[in-house]
């Protein structure tokens, strides 16, 4: 994607974003609560299938645009699965299988658990060949860490095979997602300390000035 | 001699003993602490926990007979908070009240207040808060402006208290409060004074804030026209900031100061037993825990000859709270298999690597402890 274009991706991501994720938002996440609104917004803006080739109804998006694209979300709390899901439309496109519209779930082999699993239904595994199942019967689960639903999702049929990716494709998409979230977040974090320490006062003096 | 010193302490004949008892203890007590009890540890909050704990006499260990203290050494209670801490114990109900509360109330407290409060911290029924951040005062805490102001028969506060841990389960709070307004900024010291507030007074309340992990430990506290009597005022009116540093001096001292993530290690080490690359990794982290315990040791012996060793225990604070907070859950992330790990040890270190970002805030920040050390190095 040339670097305009780029830009003017991540603008509308982060417009979207900064006007619709607020502290309620986030806290109505927290206690499960799915972001429809939201959704059915980014949806509109196309990525979910942004990486799939246009052959198979996306934009050819790079990787490395994707990233760009999670770094924002990363930036305002990564509200929605939207990254996995990207991920998951991507390599089935690349292992020749046309990726579903809606959410996706990207499955690493024997890993069963998907955040938002209860919303899925569709995944695609990535073991030694490409697959696109339909989501099984659901165990509803809270994340400790993440507190966002985590949810153990069991296979149903398989609609599609495709090409073999090899066996590391969904942990390495996996990674790149976190890293890019994590670096996103830490964007944020800070861009919070460096007003906070430019607006606290201690001891008569900004803290930023000791 | 501008240094500071640190002269090397035994724990007492009876700690081996002692030890075996505790364990026994909470090894049956503790069978079914899930990881984020463990990790929370002394922030964590178990009122029936910390009553067996009392039943046993091992809260207000040093304290005199006279109010239901075992009139013990301080290496002896020593040897029980360490015990608590390596697995991670729920002890925050008793915690304060046994390790500052309760030492302010007997020194500086009337006849009165030690019999009404002293037995029942001993008994593990009376919890403390403490009472000193305020939204604008934290490093800067004598700036701190919840006012005091004198009625007939006591004081009417008004203001706020924040980062209050566990505020909302516990039942007393000693707070530091402008009973005058500091003539000038320079003299900001002046006119503060401590006193003992029911947490359940009336104009009183209090606002949970949900922490990194979701749980709701601090606490915002909002007094409204609280009427707090005269008979609960601790020390002198206008003291108050004297007595608060000689009782920072017992809140920085502890061996808690350095051992908040113990209870990972303490889940980490089943695993890496059977790792002969981990030995030296862990090897060189008990190493430095050896140091820093002497050195916290060190200072549990100066609290035990009626000293207030402040510049002392913000050193410890200072180089145990890396420890805590820095090598020990780092060098447990690098040794880990994350494939082979049991889950409730990933849990753990999950849990510990949020929570230990407020160990170098709380009691302290890095930067007011290296002042403090400055200081006492002649440097400002």
């Amino acid at each position: 994607m040339s670097d305009d274009l780029r830009s003017i991706l991540l603008e509308q991501v982060e417009r979207l974003l900064a006007d619709t994720v607020t502290p309620d938002l986030l806290r109505g996440l927290e206690k499960g609560a799915w972001p429809e609104a939201l959704w059915s917004e980014v949806e509109g803006l196309g990525l979910t299938l942004a990486l799939a080739s246009e052959a198979h109804g996306g934009a050819g998006l790079g990787w490395d645009d994707a990233v760009a694209v999670w770094q924002v979300l990363g930036r305002h709390g990564a509200p929605l699965p939207l990254a996995e899901s990207m991920a998951a439309a991507g390599i089935l496109s690349a292992a020749g299988i046309q990726p579903p519209a809606g959410l996706l779930g990207l499955q690493v082999p024997g890993e069963a658990v998907l955040p938002w699993g209860r919303r899925l239904k569709h995944v695609a595994v990535a073991d030694r060949a490409v697959a696109l199942h339909a989501a099984g019967p659901v165990t509803e689960g809270r994340g400790s860490v993440s507190r966002l639903p985590q949810d153990r999702v069991e296979l149903g049929a398989a609609s599609a095979e495709g090409a073999a990716l090899g066996p590391d494709a969904a942990l390495l998409a996996g990674a790149m997602i976190h890293a890019a979230l994590i670096a996103g977040a830490l964007e944020a974090v800070l861009a919070m300390t460096v007003d906070y320490a430019t607006t606290r006062k201690q001891f008569g003096r900004l803290i930023s000035g000791f | 001699m501008v240094g500071l010193r640190f002269d090397l302490r035994d724990t007492p004949p009876e700690a081996p003993a002692l030890r075996r008892e505790l364990r026994a203890f909470l090894d049956e007590v503790g069978r079914d602490w899930p990881p984020i009890v463990r990790a929370y540890s002394w922030m964590g909050f178990d009122r029936d926990f910390s009553r067996e704990v009392g039943k046993r006499g091992w809260i207000g260990m040093t304290w005199p007979a006279a109010y239901g203290g075992g009139e013990r050494t301080a290496m002896e209670r020593y040897v029980v908070l360490e015990e608590m801490l390596a697995v991670g114990a729920p002890v925050g109900a008793h915690w304060i009240g046994d390790r500052q509360s309760g030492p302010l109330i007997l020194r500086l407290g009337t006849e009165d207040q030690r019999r009404e409060f002293i037995p029942r911290i001993i008994r593990g029924e009376c919890a403390f808060a403490i009472g000193l951040s305020e939204p604008d005062s934290g490093s800067d805490l004598a700036s701190l402006r919840t006012r005091a102001e004198k009625v007939p028969g006591g004081f009417k506060i008004n203001g706020r208290k924040v980062w209050t841990t566990n505020a909302h389960r516990c039942d007393f709070m000693i707070a530091l409060l402008r009973t005058e307004a500091a003539p000038d900024p320079k003299l900001k010291h002046q006119g503060l004074s401590q006193f003992l507030v029911d947490l359940r007074s009336s104009g009183l309340s209090i606002r949970p804030i949900l922490d990194l992990v979701g749980e709701e430990g601090f606490n915002e506290i909002t007094f409204d026209d609280v009427f707090v009597p005269d008979s609960m005022v601790v020390g002198e009116v206008g003291n108050g900031w004297k007595q608060a540093t000689a009782e920072l001096a017992f809140e920085r001292a502890g061996p808690e100061r350095y051992l908040s993530s113990l209870p990972l290690l303490t889940a980490a080490l089943d695993d890496l037993r059977a790792e002969p690359a981990a030995a030296e990794a862990v090897g060189r982290l008990l190493a430095r825990a050896g140091t820093l315990r002497q050195m916290s040791l060190a200072v549990a012996g100066m609290l035990q000859e009626g000293k207030a060793p402040e510049r002392e225990a913000a050193l410890v604070k200072d180089v145990g709270n890396d420890w805590e907070q820095i090598t020990l859950p780092e060098t447990i992330r690098e040794l880990l298999d994350p494939a082979r790990t049991p889950p409730q040890v990933t849990e753990m270190l999950g849990i510990i690597t949020m929570v230990a970002r407020s160990y170098s805030l709380r009691g302290g920040t890095r930067e007011i402890l290296r002042g403090i050390i400055a200081r006492q190095l002649g440097l400002r």
